[in-house]
């Protein structure tokens, strides 16, 4: 494990570096995948841009207001260079809903947005399981398996590396579902699903997890509630786009 | 057309799929679950990484006397390991100093591990910066080798429980860093 990498006098954060690289990789596909369904490349690289700007900031007004008891007192604190002072969640909405706001004044819908973003949340994915597999974090529970890895002197599940191969294969087949996508939404929703097992595929492997119902592991039956939700939405999408198709189709004739 | 546009397109496939998931994943979940009071990892080990039990030490302070992490047993623990040469260590110094007298009384300790420097120096230091909390000593590097501390600052956030919650490398912390990481500390 390698959470600081030492490059002569300079120490960085590898967590830090690895998700970067996999959010320029994720913009690129982005913008690719854009392209494929009609949006331009620099429109959907600059939504990316202003996303990432104001998410940064969303994130950390995000993490003050969950602390404000604290913040309320020291204000400098929001302009504090302490990345560990980020609440992800808050800045990936407020990312999120700048980007959309970007797009969607440039005529593109909420659907055909979430089916651009696809492949490249998919990689982002896989970067941040690479990036908690290099810094140590999320660590699986001990195992008496061949393949399991020695942290610190226990065999344990590689949990970031199942999580890894899951959000590669996902981004493979997403990637590959999005040249021709059956009804707008539906790629997002392959996203979702894949998600989806991702969570309930890994969970049982990890060492730590939030446990309900008499120890059911919550994030595994969020995984599960997700996958079926997605298909469901996959099919429902499909059904309403195919009608309007055919109903457009009967208007011509 | 692909296959994936044909499952689509196919009602009693796509509903065979959404019941096999309903009941693979189902069951998969159930197998998934933990026994009441078992912990979903395994016993915990020590390592000096979030997850793991903080490594035990037993160091002087500048005082003289001992102090080790089982004398903190059932306090939420800010482990600072610095040294006076080390800039962002000395700026993030008063921080620490203000959040120890803030959350004290709520049950956190800020302790500072001084990495091999004399006493009579790092006295002098904590005098003219009047921290009031305990700094110690670890004259052999032997602290600093176990917690593997490649940075300085590095700043260890342990529980009640003696688990490390988290490592901050590098610094200089803000003091909302400190004081909202310890405030999650003491609420668990």
């Amino acid at each position: 494990m390698f959470p600081v990498l030492r490059i002569g006098p300079l120490a960085l954060q590898t967590a830090g570096l690895v998700i970067l690289l996999g959010f320029w990789l994720a913009l690129e596909l982005a913008s690719r995948q854009g392209a494929r369904q009609g949006l331009q490349k620099e429109t959907v690289h600059n939504a990316g841009f202003y996303g990432a700007i104001v998410g940064i900031i969303g994130a950390r007004l995000g993490y003050a207001i969950v602390h404000w008891p604290i913040y309320r007192h020291d204000l400098l604190g929001l302009i504090a260079l302490n990345p560990q002072t980020l609440h992800p969640l808050a800045g990936l909405i407020t990312g999120a809903i700048v980007a959309f706001l970007y797009l969607r004044k440039r005529g593109a819908s909420l659907k055909s947005v979430v089916d651009a973003a696809a492949p490249g949340l998919a990689v982002v994915m896989g970067f941040q399981a690479l990036a908690d597999f290099v810094s140590g974090q999320g660590l699986g529970a001990t195992a008496a398996v061949p393949w399991g890895i020695s942290v610190w002197g226990e065999v344990r599940h590689p949990v970031q590396l199942y999580e890894l191969g899951l959000w590669v294969l996902g981004a493979l087949l997403i990637w590959r579902a999005g040249r021709a996508i059956p009804a707008p939404g539906t790629l997002f929703m392959l996203f979702l699903a894949t998600y989806g097992v991702a969570l309930l595929l890994v969970e049982p492997f990890r060492a730590q997890s939030t446990l309900i119902l008499g120890g059911i592991r919550a994030e595994q039956l969020a995984g599960l509630l997700a996958l079926l939700a997605a298909l469901w939405l996959m099919r429902a999408w499909w059904v309403r786009s195919a009608g309007s198709t055919s109903q457009g189709r009967d208007g011509a004739a | 057309v692909t296959i994936w546009q044909r499952l689509l397109a196919n009602r009693t496939a796509w509903t065979a799929l959404m019941v096999a998931v309903l009941v693979l994943g189902g069951a998969w979940t159930w197998i998934g679950r933990v026994a009441p009071g078992a912990d979903p990892g395994g016993p915990r080990a020590i390592a000096p990484r979030p997850g793991f039990l903080a490594p035990g030490f037993a160091l002087e302070t500048l005082q003289g006397s001992s102090l080790s992490l089982a004398d903190l047993q059932g306090k939420a623990v800010v482990l600072n390991f610095w040294a006076t040469w080390c800039l962002p260590c000395r700026v993030e110094m008063p921080a620490l100093e203000h959040t120890w007298l803030d959350w004290q009384d709520e049950g956190l300790i800020i302790v500072a591990v001084n990495l091999q420097e004399s006493r009579g120096h790092v006295a002098d230091y904590a005098g003219e910066l009047g921290l009031t909390f305990p700094v110690l000593l670890d004259q052999d590097g032997s602290v600093f080798q176990q917690y593997q501390v490649q940075l300085y600052p590095t700043t260890f956030f342990i529980g009640r429980d003696g688990v490390i919650h988290d490592v901050v490398f590098g610094g200089p912390m803000a003091e909302t860093l400190i004081a909202s990481k310890a405030a999650e500390l003491l609420g668990e």
